[in-house]
């Protein structure tokens, strides 16, 4: 079929998208053999433009440039799985607003893994790169949270992501997807990635009937100000190290100590005790995220 | 190149959460600019607003006159370096410097010089090859610079780029950046929490606190004469000794012990209204208290009896840790002082270089 419309449109039919200049100017269609093309907006009147898109899928932006991989993916995670021989782990990704070049963006995610990964758009402003086998159990938050800065930077975007877990093959990968993603959401304002475990955290504390989370707030963060929510939040993220905690609030760690002993007098709140800390941590994470 | 202008700009998160709060500055061109102040300060707020990550709430922000509040990031001109080290894990020094310019369809010619030259600057030439994984953080940290310097930008905007770096690297890289600007003269913004960072690498200070601009200044200036309290307390270190105490005809009294207070200051302090027997802040550096004989005599009237509770020889200067009226004070003497924990030394204020603060407003007396 393309090969005719390839005659029939002649220049203003194009066969890959990555070698035009101006994606924009086209209509993109996928054929069921999954090949993706262009025809010029202009040389398409609108009653044509209907007929393809009744007998072709019309590909958005963001699904211009896909890989023999993403197409597997895009399946696994939308139609029908097929079998699976390796394990596979998640990287959810949001962007606050969609970019001009998605195959720079898509090549760039790919980078998250040694070879190239698979990359699904949810829509223009959300996907999931997949990393498969060895890969996606190499990967560490500290890889996702450099990439992601890297990104920031090259395409001057608000970036946030997830690092799911590692799902072995017989995992159905529409289920775990969903549910992970659904994660994503509970990542407070001031950190850009997350993992799995600690967005279930933020995520049961969501959860809570919101007169508990009142009741919750009145306890740990009320009776204190801002720069001391800060610090018992800094301070537990870091497992409660206070040499760790001063260095990264730029404080002397007698002030940390300060503080903390501040924090115990204003609160009633004993941080030695697991319950009461966890408790402390989730709550400011919840203040820092709705505010 | 390029001038920044910030007009009455101001963030609002939400609706109710002031992070940033009638911010105004001119950024002139070549200039390196640095925002200091404590964590929660507002410092990153502003950089992302002028960055474009971040919307302004109120107020507006201009580059060489043109009006930016509504346009898109990427049309901004700027580069920004973060506090990690941005780089693509898997891409290695070359590609992760390149990647940018290919992003924006740079020819691929033009690329390759654009990294070389980079990396000639950096000294990555040799490491052009390797993986992040595979370099040191300052290595890491120069090719997250070099991202940045190929693109050859109107505005450098630096966020903390040298806070994961240990303190020996972090001098290393300060004067590697300095040097860097003063090579290819693009305008700064670079953000930090450190006071040092500020004072050796700034050509202003803008110090911040609470989203408030506290003062803007060349180092020596805001160093020399603090507008507050808190920005005499900030820059410096060790930090101004504040002692509080009484206005007492022409003596500044703190318990048993009574200063003379020098003409001009007195002026100042009466100019302003402040009577005998109102209470006044005293800020004065450590290196303007004295033990030698000489200033004690040029200066009799303007010394204390203080019990030392603390002597720390660093090397280049002795730091003693005393009280007056249970009013901490640290002063820096010559090293070649005889003075140890528990002597009972005279103390000389040089209070020409002192500066007298409102209790109330915490303001500095200006007269």
């Amino acid at each position: 079929m393309t090969a005719h419309l390839r005659e029939l449109y002649r220049t203003a039919y194009a066969a890959d998208p990555a070698a035009v200049d101006d994606i924009t100017v086209y209509e993109w269609f996928m054929d069921n053999t999954q090949h993706v093309f262009g025809i010029l907006k202009e040389a398409l009147p609108e009653r044509e433009k209907s007929v393809l898109q009744a007998f072709l899928s019309p590909v958005p932006p963001y699904r211009l440039y896909p890989e023999e991989a993403d197409h597997r993916w895009y399946r696994r995670l939308f139609q029908t799985a097929d079998e699976m021989k390796k394990s596979y782990r998640f990287v959810h990704f949001a962007i606050k607003q969609a970019v001009d070049d998605y195959f720079a963006m898509q090549e760039a995610l790919r980078t998250l893994s040694e070879a190239p990964a698979a990359v699904v758009w949810f829509d223009d402003v959300s996907g999931v790169v997949v990393l498969e086998g060895e890969e996606g159990e190499h990967v560490v938050k500290a890889d996702v949270q450099a990439a992601v800065e890297a990104l920031q930077v090259d395409f001057l975007i608000d970036m946030t992501a997830l690092l799911g877990r590692v799902h072995q093959p017989d995992v159905f990968p529409q289920h775990a997807s969903t549910d992970e993603r659904r994660l994503l959401h509970s990542l407070p304002r001031q950190e850009r990635v997350i993992t799995v475990p600690e967005a279930a955290t933020h995520a049961l504390f969501q959860q809570a009937p919101k007169p508990m989370q009142q009741l919750a707030a009145s306890i740990f963060t009320d009776p204190v100000d801002e720069e001391l929510k800060q610090t018992i939040a800094v301070y537990l993220t870091c497992q409660m190290n206070a040499s760790s905690a001063a260095k990264q609030l730029h404080v002397h760690r007698n002030t940390l100590q300060h503080r903390l002993e501040r924090y115990q007098a204003a609160t009633g709140v004993d941080l030695r005790s697991f319950a009461e800390a966890s408790a402390a941590y989730m709550t400011i994470a919840a203040e820092h995220r709705d505010s | 190149m390029a001038e920044l202008k910030l007009d009455h700009v101001y963030k609002i998160f939400d609706g109710d959460v002031t992070a940033v709060s009638d911010f105004n500055l001119n950024i002139e061109d070549e200039e390196f600019i640095v925002f200091v102040g404590p964590s929660g300060c507002g410092k990153s707020t502003t950089l992302r607003m002028i960055a474009g990550l971040e919307g302004i709430s109120d107020g507006d922000f201009y580059i060489d006159d043109k009006r930016m509040n509504d346009v898109s990031p990427k049309d901004r001109d700027i580069a920004m370096v973060f506090q990690n080290y941005a780089l693509y894990p898997h891409m290695n020094v070359f590609d992760n410097m390149a990647f940018g310019l290919k992003l924006r369809k740079f020819p691929k010619e033009d690329i390759k010089k654009r990294v070389e030259e980079a990396s000639d600057i950096l000294g990555l030439r040799d490491l052009l090859d390797r993986k992040p994984k595979a370099l040191s953080g300052g290595q890491r940290q120069r090719v997250a610079l070099g991202r940045a310097i190929v693109r050859n930008p109107k505005v450098f905007l630096m966020d903390e780029p040298l806070s994961n770096l240990d303190a020996k690297l972090r001098v290393q890289m300060r004067s590697e950046i300095i040097k860097l600007h003063q090579q290819l003269k693009t305008t700064t913004v670079y953000v930090t929490h450190d006071q040092t960072e500020a004072m050796t690498m700034a050509s202003r200070i803008v110090i911040m606190k609470d989203g408030v601009i506290q003062q803007i200044g060349a180092p020596r200036e805001v160093y020399t004469y603090p507008e507050n309290v808190f920005v005499g307390g900030f820059i410096g270190s060790p930090s101004m000794n504040f002692l509080t105490g009484q206005l007492e005809n022409d003596l500044f009294k703190i318990g048993e012990r009574s200063l003379k207070i020098p003409e001009g200051k007195l002026k100042a302090l009466r100019d302003s209204g402040y009577e005998s027997g109102a209470e006044i802040i005293l800020g004065i550096r450590p290196e303007d208290l004295h033990d030698e004989q000489v200033f004690l005599d040029t200066m009799p009237e303007a010394k204390a009896d203080v019990s030392i509770d603390l002597a720390e020889l660093t090397g280049s200067e002795l730091v003693l840790y005393t009280k007056i009226a249970e009013q901490n004070i640290v002063a820096i003497v010559n090293p070649r002082s005889n003075i140890y924990q528990g002597d009972q030394i005279e103390l000389g204020f040089d209070l020409n270089k002192a500066h007298f603060f409102d209790p109330a407003t915490e303001q500095r007396i200006k007269g």
